[in-house]
C-alpha cells in the first residue's frame, strides 16, 4: 500500500527554497498586520487554504497543531483577560493563520536546503553554518540517544540521578560523533558557500513572489473594503 | 513563551525590538568565530539537542504548558556568543518548521529567548562560578533569572504593543515563566555538573571566548553580584505586586496635581 505524499517533490513555478522562504515571509507579515476585520481576515484564511494545499503540507501542519494552539494560547490569555472575547478570538485566529501560512510555505522546504537558503537571504554564516550542523545532527543525536537508552534498560537502571548523567554521557558521545561527521564532510570536499550559492533567487523565483505580494497585497485591501 | 505573528500591533515596537535583536545577533555573530570548524560541529549538536528539547511540552496550569529553553546549558557550554547564535537557529527553524513562534516578531524573540537568557546565566556564572559545586548554582541561578527577565520582557511588549494591562501580563507571563525556570533551572544544574564529569574538555572549551574580555577587578565583580541579586529580587516580586494604587496615585487625585 502507498502512502499519500506529505508534499509535493517540486514546489509551485519550480522555485527554489529561498524563494520560497522569501514568499513565507511576504505572506506572513501581510497576515500578522491584516486588520481585525472579517474582510482581511477572510482573505488570510483563503490565502492560508491555496497555500496548505499548493505547497501540500495538510499532514506536517495537523500533527503541530498542538504545540501551535498552546503557543498561541499562552500570549492570548492576557487579552483575553483584559479585553472581550471576540477580539481575543480575531487576534487568536489571525495569529493561528500566520503560523499555518509559514508552516505550509517555508515547511515544504528540505530540512537539507534550510540552512543554506537562509545563509542565500543574508542570515549570518556562522547562524547558518551552525543550523546546518543541527539538522545534519538531529539524526546522530536520536541514535545516540536510543542506543544509551537501551543499555540503560538492559542493565535495569532508572531514576532521576542517572537520567541527567545519562544527558551528560549522551553529550560527550554525540560531539566526538559530530565532530568526525564534520571532519568527513570537508574530507570529501563539503563547501558551505556553494550551497548557499546554488539557493540564490533567481528569475524562477519570479512568478511565486508576484502571485505572493499580490495576495499579500489582497489581504490589506480586502481588511480596507469590508472592515 | 514563544511569541506568535499577529499578537503584536504596534510597528514602532515590532521594527524597534526586531532591530534590537538583529543587532544583539551581530555582536554575538562577531564573537562567534565561525573558522572554527570544531566549535561550529559543537554548538551545532548541543543545537540539535535543544530542537529535540524544546519539542516536549510540559502541562503547567490548566491551559498553558512549557517547554525548557535550553539557552543556560548552551552558554555554559560554548558560551554567550554562540550560546546566542545556537539559540537563533533553533528558532529559526521553529519559526519555519513548525509554527512556533512568528517570523515578523522573530527580533523580539531574539531578545526574550535568546540574548537575556544566555546573558543572565554567563552574568551568574561570572558572578558564582563556573567549577564544582559552584557551575551548578550559577546554572540554576541564571536560568532561572534569563527565564523571568524574558518573561518580563515579552510581558512588557504585549503591555505597549498589545495594549494588555500590566497588572494582567506580568503576573501571567512572568508567574508562568518563572515556574518553568525552576524546573529548567534544576535540569540545567544537573546536566552541567554532569557534563563537567564526564566532558571537562567540552565544557572548558569555550574559555578561549571569556578571555576575549578584560580581567574583572573584585570591585567590578562585587557591583556585578549587587546587580544580580537587585534583578533577581524586583524579578521575583513582580508577580506578587499589587493592582492597588501606590501612594503617589492615591495623593494626585486629592491634591488636585494633573498628571
Amino acid at each position: 500500500m502507498s502512502r499519500a505524499r506529505t508534499f509535493p517533490q517540486r514546489p509551485p513555478f519550480g522555485a527554489s527554497p529561498s524563494g520560497q522562504l522569501v514568499v513565507a515571509i511576504a505572506l506572513v507579515a501581510a497576515i500578522a498586520t491584516a486588520p481585525l476585520g472579517r474582510g482581511a481576515l477572510s482573505a488570510a484564511a483563503f490565502v492560508t487554504t491555496v497555500a496548505v494545499i499548493a505547497f501540500g503540507q495538510a499532514r506536517r501542519i495537523g500533527r503541530a497543531a498542538v504545540p501551535m494552539l498552546l503557543m498561541i494560547g499562552a500570549s492570548i490569555v492576557p487579552i483575553a483577560v483584559s479585553s472581550s472575547t471576540e477580539r481575543a478570538g480575531l487576534v487568536a485566529l489571525r495569529a493561528l493563520l500566520a503560523a499555518t501560512t509559514a508552516m505550509a510555505v517555508a515547511g515544504a522546504t528540505t530540512k537539507e536546503s534550510l540552512a543554506p537558503a537562509l545563509g542565500a537571504l543574508g542570515v549570518p554564516g556562522v547562524v547558518a553554518a551552525v543550523l546546518a550542523s543541527a539538522l545534519r545532527q538531529t539524526t546522530v543525536l536520536r541514535t545516540e540517544g536510543r542506543r544509551l537508552l537501551l543499555a540503560r534498560k538492559l542493565r535495569g537502571r532508572a531514576g532521576y540521578g542517572d537520567g541527567a548523567a545519562l544527558l551528560g554521557i549522551l553529550f560527550a558521545r554525540a560531539a566526538t560523533r559530530a565532530e568526525r561527521v564534520e571532519l568527513a564532510m570537508r574530507l570529501r570536499g563539503f563547501a558551505p558557500e556553494q550551497a548557499m550559492e546554488r539557493m540564490r533567487l533567481g528569475r524562477r523565483d519570479a512568478p511565486l513572489v508576484a502571485i505572493a505580494g499580490a495576495a499579500a497585497a489582497a489581504i490589506h485591501l480586502a481588511g480596507r473594503l469590508t472592515p | 513563551v514563544h511569541l506568535a505573528d499577529g499578537i503584536v500591533t504596534h510597528p514602532g515596537v515590532i521594527i524597534g525590538l526586531d532591530l534590537v535583536g538583529a543587532g544583539s545577533l551581530a555582536v554575538a555573530v562577531r564573537r562567534a568565530d565561525s573558522e572554527d570548524r570544531r566549535a561550529v560541529a559543537w554548538t551545532g549538536m548541543l543545537t540539535a539537542f535543544l530542537l529535540a528539547a524544546q519539542a516536549v511540552n510540559v502541562p503547567l496550569l490548566p491551559g498553558t504548558s512549557a517547554h525548557v529553553i535550553g539557552a543556560g546549558l548552551v552558554t555554559l557550554a560554548v558560551g554567550p556568543a554562540r550560546g546566542i547564535v545556537a539559540m537563533t537557529g533553533v528558532l529559526l527553524v521553529q519559526a519555519l518548521f513548525f509554527g512556533d513562534g512568528g517570523l515578523t516578531v522573530i527580533g523580539i524573540n531574539i531578545i526574550d529567548l535568546a540574548v537575556l537568557p544566555a546573558l543572565a546565566v554567563e552574568l551568574s556564572a561570572r558572578v558564582i562560578g563556573r567549577s564544582g559545586r559552584a557551575l551548578g548554582v550559577s546554572a540554576f541561578v541564571g536560568t532561572l533569572l534569563g527565564n523571568a527577565l524574558g518573561a518580563s520582557v515579552l510581558a512588557g511588549t504585549l503591555v505597549v504593543g498589545a495594549g494588555v494591562p500590566a497588572r494582567v501580563a506580568f503576573p501571567w507571563l512572568v508567574g508562568v515563566q518563572s515556574l518553568a525556570g525552576l524546573a529548567e533551572g534544576v535540569l540545567t544544574a544537573f546536566a552541567a555538573r554532569q557534563l563537567e564529569r564526564r566532558a571537562p574538555g567540552l565544557i572548558s572549551e569555550r574559555r578561549g571566548e571569556a578571555r576575549v574580555g578584560a580581567p574583572r577587578s573584585n570591585g567590578l565583580r562585587a557591583a556585578l553580584a549587587w546587580a544580580a541579586i537587585f534583578v533577581g529580587v524586583a524579578t521575583a516580586l513582580i508577580p506578587l505586586a499589587s493592582s492597588a494604587p501606590d501612594a503617589l496615585e492615591r495623593l494626585v487625585p486629592r491634591t488636585g496635581a494633573r498628571r
